[in-house]
């Protein structure tokens, strides 16, 4: 059982690896797209592609990390002077809340998939790219998101405690 | 279902899931899995929720976010941002309160590269309050400055919080980038001034003290070695959006490679800097990304459900004048601030407020300027502004809330004068952006 937790908890960090290099990969893009243009030539469609859908992926494949790192900002004004004993029962409760909410879209984004697959749809920007390619994204974020949601309704570390960034 | 119970429907969603702790994003998805449920035909609706989703991230406009991030925790973590703090500290020489200068020149600087009001609230008053406190002075002077910078970092440009202004309200992102300079340098000025008049009323709650002489020669190299390299990199993007030669987009990446640059230049460019800049940028794209996720569909269910026309009508039903109209959305926007972050703020109001502003005859990057400023005042604004807890959890132990609510007030209405100057001369918002030409 610990090999598959530490298995998995490797998985999500190597989903969270991969969002930080598409994260570098907006600027160097970016930058390349630029550089090429005042060079002359046309930079290449991917180029400018590739940043749309890097955003898309990154945004899906970093949040079940930053769930666990109790990264999503949340508002404190309201249960921040509830008796410890509740605001532990409130956490857990607003835990399985998200969960809920996480495995019924990562449902939802499997049937999403198969319906993709199915119905042969592409996204057509610059090129045509299989949507399922794209949505796919959906069911493994969201699972992984339950996941780590529900981990936080049993964990002794509740999600509530601590300070969360605020944006 | 009426447009009022639609609107009261989904509004309470969100503001109970988020009131009972529910992270932001989440409390915005849950509410439209219910209100797509009800408004959009069920199953159908979330998977419409889904791909709604898909479109909203997949938006080349939003590229600036996370290199703004990246590029201010460049700033911070490689100590470019220390590097520029203590030149303009030893620049000013013994200007009576010069402190409460440096930190309104300094902080402004770096709380408008690091883009997080609250972030860098606590970063400048952990470091700079004890070190005034040391030198003998007021807390109102410590304090106050610190409080009003986060104002400048939100709409002097490079703002991540006025990118995504401009993406919800589907407004030109350079337009409202460039808008907020003039503005947030006028800002600057009026606390300045603030600071002057203080000065002179109570000479003692800012003490003159001794620093060591810095010739002009030094002056000099310190201005160019380590204040005009950083500074050149804000120039720089500014005057990209501004000539047109490259998008909002496009600039932020060369802000965020330039200060790489200066790093490496500076022998400053650690493997760990940037690990750890990149996981710092990243956290807060995520949590904002996620959020603008929700976004899509909530302002989708707003129009479906018949509630943003329906508020809007009634708004306008009361034939009240444009300025009263005015006063009213800066005073929602206000009582918003208190207790919640920007970008919920704005996912709430934008879907509202823009349309009226529009049916009002407002000009709407000039309306954008004044929401940005709107939400930095709520953030400091007694007794429930996020900032102001920010500052109680860093200041010196002892410092009162009271002292804390009476050092904002100076600095609140500076913002508050900037508005009306906004009002009476909007030329002062929109003189940039048609200038430019975008």
């Amino acid at each position: 059982m610990s090999s598959f937790i530490r298995f998995y908890d490797r998985l999500v960090n190597a989903f969270a690896f991969v969002s930080g290099l598409m994260l570098i990969w907006l600027m160097v893009a970016v930058v390349l797209s630029v550089l090429i243009r005042n060079f002359g030539a046309q930079p290449p469609a991917w180029l400018f592609t590739s940043t749309e859908y890097s955003m898309f992926y990154l945004t899906l494949l970093g949040a079940p990390w930053l769930v666990r790192e109790k990264g999503h900002v949340y508002i404190e004004v309201a249960i921040s002077n509830l008796p410890p004993k509740i605001l532990d029962a409130v956490s857990r409760l607003v835990m399985f809340i998200c969960a809920v909410i996480s495995l019924v879209l990562a449902w939802k984004g499997l049937e999403l998939v198969i319906s993709n697959i199915q119905g042969s749809d592409y996204d057509v920007r610059t090129y045509f790219v299989p949507m399922w390619i794209l949505t796919v994204a959906y069911p493994i974020s969201f699972a992984l998101m339950g996941i780590e949601f529900t981990r936080f309704i049993f964990s002794k570390n509740a999600f509530h405690s601590g300070q969360n960034g605020e944006f | 279902m009426a447009w009022h119970e639609a609107l009261l429907f989904l509004l309470s969603a969100v503001l109970t899931l988020m009131l009972i702790g529910a992270p932001v994003a989440f409390a915005f998805i849950g509410a439209n899995l219910v209100g797509a449920w009800f408004f959009m035909g069920g199953e159908v609706g979330i998977t419409q929720l889904l791909s709604n989703g898909f479109g909203a991230l997949s938006n080349f406009g939003l590229v600036p976010i996370p290199l703004f991030l990246l590029m201010g925790e460049l700033f911070f973590r490689t100590g470019l941002g220390m590097r520029m703090f203590n030149a303009i500290d030893q620049l000013m020489g013994r200007v009576p309160g010069r402190l409460s200068y440096v930190t309104v020149v300094g902080g402004t600087a770096f709380s408008t590269l690091s883009g997080s009001s609250m972030g860098s609230t606590a970063l400048l008053g952990s470091l700079l309050v004890p070190e005034m406190e040391r030198r003998g002075y007021k807390r109102h002077m410590s304090i106050g400055p610190i409080l009003g910078t986060g104002g400048l970092a939100i709409i002097i440009p490079p703002s991540a919080i006025a990118v995504l202004l401009a993406t919800l309200a589907k407004l030109d992102i350079g337009d409202v980038l460039i808008a907020g300079i003039i503005p947030g340098l006028l800002l600057a000025t009026l606390y300045m001034v603030t600071i002057w008049i203080k000065t002179k009323i109570d000479p003692d709650a800012a003490p003159a003290y001794d620093v060591d002489p810095v010739s002009f020669s030094q002056k000099i190299k310190l201005f160019s070695r380590d204040i005009m390299p950083m500074l050149g990199v804000i120039i720089m993007i500014v005057i990209m959006m501004l000539t047109g030669f490259a998008t909002p987009s496009e600039a932020a990446a060369f802000g965020a490679l330039g200060i790489i640059g200066l790093a490496a230049l500076f022998k400053a460019l650690t493997f760990e800097a940037f690990k750890l800049s990149v996981v710092g940028a990243l956290k807060v794209t995520l949590m904002a990304y996620l959020i603008v996720f929700g976004s899509a569909t909530f302002s989708q269910l707003l129009a479906f459900s018949g509630a943003s026309s329906g508020l809007i009508e009634w708004a306008i039903s009361f034939d009240l004048s444009p300025l009263l109209m005015l006063t009213a959305m800066f005073l929602v926007l206000l009582v918003l601030g208190t207790f919640m972050e920007a970008i919920s703020i704005m996912m709430i109001t934008v879907p509202f407020f823009f349309p009226l502003a529009q049916s009002l005859g407002f000009d709407l990057i000039w309306f954008s300027i004044i929401t940005l400023v709107a939400l930095e005042v709520g953030f400091s604004t007694p007794p429930l502004g996020l900032n102001l807890f920010v500052m109680k959890g860093v200041a010196p132990p002892g410092t009162t809330m009271k002292e804390i609510y009476l050092a904002s007030i100076p600095y609140i209405l500076c913002s508050i004068l900037l508005v009306i100057l906004m009002v009476i001369f909007p030329g002062i918002v929109t003189w940039l952006p048609y200038l430019s030409g975008n």
